[in-house]
């Protein structure tokens, strides 16, 4: 087993080379971590970002129905916000990413679902050292 | 910098000038979650970490929608959240969001 | 039992600032004990120095002095110069206190801003905005402590007393954090810059070491115009917030940091007694 290397660029060291967890049972506990830290971090990105009143009628409309599903999720932020859209979408991985330890480059371009797969793996990662 | 006079926008037009980049979605979420922060543009953008001079022209735009408001004290210019015209402005995009269905169709 | 002001009021700031300040009423901190340590409460108008090392708990008392006046219909403006001032929504929320909620009621705000600034505008209108927008009754400073590292050392009483004087001039019951690396000794000396005599009261919070566990203590230093409960009591901070302990009765040298039993030191007295007698005889 590849022994974990972190570095100040990458705290988590190289955790994509790292081997899945083949028990189910931890990987569905991880999963609803995982997934339960990512609704309530969307629902404090639009809720810090336009109020809680958007919020509540984003959340009677089933937008966050799709929080877990990142390309159903980005399909339907862009109907709503058009090119706010992305600028949501990098508040809510700016602040997961902040909760996970994983470091953020406002530089560079983002890809909501990969930047989602890869705080699912660390929330995965991190479980398993627990 | 100066707050400017708006004439009515629309809820369509408000939310793209909140969400127009990633800064003024950083300012936003800064003054909402400290509604009472009062500081220089200095000091608002290392609160966001970043520079003066990437920040100014953001925090223009939301000066000029009226979201924030600007004073002299002393020798600082200062800017702080118009809590009533930020209630007024989100008030306006949720009326506008409650006519629009997810999945673009009117 | 309350001692009375004099006519012109028991210190220069009254005789020269009446404020609004009402001669009888006094502004409860809502903690029941502590209260009845204040004979009622504070004296109107009065700046209060809240002073302990960094963890004795002056951001929770301070926080429910404020919630507590809201529940009695006065609003109260909390001013920080942290840098992430959002906790103090959550370590509020912690005790059970709305902060939000209640600024949405208008009875209550959390200004933050920097130490700079504060001193620049000499608070004359840095706050003048809030201030008309919520009319409040109290207003806490956290923390003075942050001031100090912006100003020379000789121009702090200075700048402490423009701060005073301004929430004075308007009435405001103020409580100013101060953090004391250590409070010991009988002496009202609770700063290192000389800003005890600018303050009405003084409460001192201080952690102690008894019997290998760490216990808070509280004791009022000082209060023109009004007796005081003059014991150190003991205090916890509960999922409520702080709540106020009987008093630490059976210990001396409390504030010196050297604590030891009472009882003890009389059974050494005794035992010390008895052998020279037995010496001598």
């Amino acid at each position: 087993m590849r022994i974990r290397e972190s570095s100040p660029t990458n705290p988590h060291g190289d955790f994509g080379s790292a081997p899945r967890s083949t028990d189910p049972n931890r990987r569905f506990a991880a999963e609803k971590a995982f997934s339960s830290v990512l609704v309530s971090t969307v629902r404090e990105a639009v809720g810090n970002a336009l109020g809680h009143n958007v919020l509540e009628i984003l959340t009677a409309k089933g937008l966050l129905d799709d929080a877990n599903n990142s390309k159903e999720f980005d399909r339907k932020l862009q109907s709503i916000f058009g090119n706010g859209a992305a600028v949501l979408e990098r508040i809510v991985v700016k602040d997961l990413n902040r909760k996970l330890g994983i470091p953020y480059n406002s530089e560079a371009g983002l890809d909501y679902e990969k930047s989602l797969e890869t705080a699912r793996e660390v929330c995965f990662v991190e479980s398993r050292l627990k | 910098m100066f707050r400017g006079e708006q004439a009515e926008m629309s809820g369509s037009e408000i939310l793209s000038t909140l969400l127009g980049s990633e800064i003024r979605g950083d300012l936003l979420v800064l003054f909402h979650k400290n509604p009472g922060l009062i500081d220089t543009v200095d000091g608002v953008a290392r609160r966001i970490g970043r520079t003066t001079v990437t920040v100014i022209s953001e925090l223009r735009e939301l000066l000029e929608l009226g979201v924030l408001r600007q004073k002299r004290i002393g020798n600082s210019e200062i800017v702080f959240l118009d809590r009533a015209k930020d209630r007024d402005l989100l008030q306006s995009v949720a009326n506008h969001l409650k006519t629009v269905r997810i999945g673009g169709e009117k | 039992m309350t001692a009375a002001r004099s006519k012109t009021g028991a210190s220069g700031f009254d005789q020269l600032f009446p404020g609004k300040a009402e001669e009888n009423s006094r502004v409860k901190t809502g903690i029941v004990e502590l209260d009845e340590m204040l004979r009622g409460g504070f004296m109107p108008g009065d700046a209060v120095m809240l002073a302990g090392s960094a963890g004795t708990g002056k951001t929770t008392l301070a926080l429910q002095y404020l919630v507590n006046g809201v529940k009695l219909g006065e609003p109260g403006i909390y001013v920080t110069f942290e840098e992430l001032p959002d906790q103090i929504y959550r370590d509020a929320k912690n005790f059970g206190w709305d902060l939000r909620k209640m600024e949405e009621e208008d009875k209550f705000r959390v200004i933050c801003t920097s130490p700079s600034l504060m001193l620049e505008s000499g608070s004359d209108s840095l706050l003048d905005d809030v201030l008309h927008e919520i009319q409040p009754r109290r207003l806490v400073i956290d923390s003075l402590s942050h001031l100090e590292m912006f100003v020379k050392r000789d121009d702090m009483r200075i700048e402490a007393y423009r701060v005073i004087r301004y929430l004075k001039t308007r009435g405001i019951s103020s409580v100013l954090l101060w953090e004391s690396p250590q409070i010991s000794g009988g002496s009202f000396s609770v700063t290192d810059v000389g800003l005890s005599f600018l303050v009405d009261c003084i409460v001192a919070l201080k952690p102690v070491e008894i019997e290998s566990s760490m216990r808070k203590a509280l004791v009022i230093l000082k209060m023109r115009g009004s007796d005081h409960d003059k014991r150190l009591r003991e205090f916890e901070i509960t999922s409520a917030g702080i709540k106020i302990e009987s008093a630490f009765s059976n210990y001396e040298g409390i504030i010196s940091g050297s604590p030891r039993k009472v009882a003890s030191e009389k059974l050494m007295e005794m035992f010390r007694g008895a052998s020279e007698k037995q010496k001598k005889a």
